[in-house]
């Protein structure tokens, strides 16, 4: 047996240009036997979906995901498991109209046989299915990202995720408002700075700098990537108060930033953080300190 | 079971100073419920200076962390209260072993089987722990790799179920010259029940080294991820458990 799973993609209804277009996957065991696949979500290292139909839709440049880090996904022999992607991360729709979308997955599928042998297939899925996009109004378009906004507190992960990713990827700037509330909900604050630096307005921009004072450095870190990428104008006396973090690991990505744009100007602040107790920010420290010296 | 005050576990080290010795102090821990869990002290009693150890029972609930106290009474009068602390689990021992290989078109590298223990002794106890990772790498030699340096944060993954790990490098490597490519990665937890954020997973630092190398005149590519203390973006451990090697992969 090479492949003990069936994969269906679909899209059931027509979906207002603009908004989030879901498509559902659902991944049938048709085996005897126990299953695990990995299908990391979101999966755009390992999923793929383009426009056939000319003149609809352009492809969108897809952010590798550099750690591909996931909980494999169980399915008893017989059983259906399904989730929600969104066409918007892969593909900018430009136009109303039925189009035919083709997809290609890729995904690690392991069981056991009845020898007890596990058994490995990287296992590829090539398909298509058709989607309507109709014109909407803008209120319409509202309601359905305020759908999509309320799902983002749903206490169900996957639920969780999926809203996030529905509110992600959209072209309209519209979408700020929805994707705002992600900077307080656990685990998706990341997601909704990336989300923002998408569209780079001065509401998005001060959301994005204000994360710079969120206690969990992951967090600070996208912020200081999406103030980097954009680039937003930010004062350093913004970065240097990192370094009065209580948190070493927000000190140390505030030293990181500051030492990448050395600056006189900063040998002043150092001294508390060239005495850290953490190693690694007292060694950077020390090193950056040792750089403005020669400069000076 | 990891208890946590203030982020110090313990043992708790009592440290009250009550003057008269010869009194006995009673000791026992305060506003154990279901939200806040529960703990007990050993021993009861001291009749001085002592170091008392406090066994997690019934883990605290998420947004109840640091009710539990504990307290010392002489003649039934409360003389001291401790800092509030949490029961809780923490992920702790990373390991990684080989699963699969991958030698595809646009890609090259192995999935990998991540694994770790409970401090508490029963991994069911992480249920409100997440686990994420972060890997950091500086630019490669270009050719034979494409691509620059940098550090990624994965997204946070729940505690209780084990996740693998893809490690590939995309593009496919060039057929030469002969360089390696290293990257450090790190695991960090956070713990709703304590409150505790960006926490370093003990023991789970791992090297991930790709290696681009001749082969009786064919250039080829194979990988391999070790235990090594390693820090990645300010976050130190020592080494997790692993010796993972993929099969080489023909570049020419």
């Amino acid at each position: 047996m090479n492949n003990p799973i069936s994969i269906t993609v679909h899209s059931e209804k027509s979906s207002l240009l603009g908004a989030p277009i879901p498509v559902s996957m659902a991944v049938t065991n048709t085996s005897q036997f126990p299953i695990e696949i990995l299908l990391p979500y979101p999966n755009p290292n390992n999923l793929a979906f383009g426009c056939i139909t000319q003149g609809l839709a352009k492809p969108k440049q897809i952010e590798r995901q550099e750690i591909e880090r996931t909980i494999p996904v169980k399915i008893s022999p017989g059983t259906t498991y399904s989730s929600i992607y969104y066409l918007n991360r892969y593909l900018a729709f430009n136009n109303s109209g039925r189009a035919d979308i083709s997809y290609r997955l890729t995904a690690l599928v392991s069981w056991k046989d009845e020898t007890g042998k596990m058994n490995h297939n990287q296992a590829a899925f090539d398909g298509r299915f058709e989607i309507t996009l109709v014109e909407g109004s803008v209120d319409q378009l509202r309601t359905l990202l305020g759908y999509y906004r309320g799902r983002l507190t749903n206490p169900d992960r996957k639920e969780k995720m999926q809203a996030a990713e529905a509110l992600a990827f959209l072209d309209t700037p519209l979408s700020v408002e929805f994707v705002a509330p992600m900077l307080s909900l656990d685990n998706l604050e990341t997601i909704g700075i990336d989300a923002l630096s998408r569209h780079p307005s001065e509401q998005s921009q001060r959301l994005i700098v204000s994360m710079l004072a969120h206690r969990d450095s992951s967090v600070v870190a996208a912020a200081l990537a999406a103030i980097n990428r954009i680039p937003i104008p930010i004062s350093r006396q913004e970065i240097l108060k990192l370094l009065a973090s209580d948190n070493p690991n927000i000190r140390w990505l505030g030293l990181d930033w500051l030492s990448n744009r050395p600056d006189s100007s900063d040998l002043r602040f150092l001294a508390p953080v060239v005495s850290d107790q953490n190693d690694a920010v007292r060694e950077l420290a020390k090193r950056y300190a040792d750089i403005l010296r020669k400069i000076n | 079971m990891a208890i946590f005050r203030n982020g110090i576990i313990a043992p708790f080290l009592m440290q009250a100073n009550f003057g008269k010795l010869f009194f006995t102090e009673s000791l026992s821990i305060i506003n154990g419920s279901a939200d806040n869990g529960t703990a007990t002290i050993s021993p009861t009693s001291i009749t001085t200076t002592s170091t008392v150890t406090v066994t997690g029972g019934n883990q605290t609930s998420p947004g109840h962390g640091g009710n539990l106290k504990i307290q010392a009474k002489l003649d039934g009068s409360v003389k001291a209260e401790s800092s509030g602390f949490t029961v809780c689990a923490h992920p702790v021992n990373y390991t990684d072993s080989f699963v699969a290989d991958i030698d595809e078109p646009g890609r090259v590298g192995m999935i990998v089987q991540d694994g770790w223990d409970s401090d508490s002794g029963t991994f069911a106890d992480l249920g409100e722990a997440e686990i994420s990772e972060i890997v950091e790498y500086d630019a490669p030699i270009s050719p034979p790799y494409a691509g620059g340096g940098g550090a990624n944060n994965s997204l946070y993954l729940r505690a209780d179920q084990l996740s693998t790990d893809t490690h590939t490098i995309a593009p496919r490597p060039a057929a030469g010259p002969a360089a390696s490519w290293e990257r450090r990665q790190v695991c960090i937890f956070k713990c709703h029940r304590c409150g505790a954020t960006d926490k370093d997973h003990p023991n789970s630092g791992f090297k991930i080294v790709h290696y681009v190398f001749s082969d009786s005149g064919h250039w080829k590519h194979n990988m391999k991820k070790i235990g090594a203390k390693v820090t990645a973006r300010g976050h130190t451990s020592e080494g997790g458990t692993a010796n993972a090697v993929s099969p080489d992969h023909n570049l020419s």
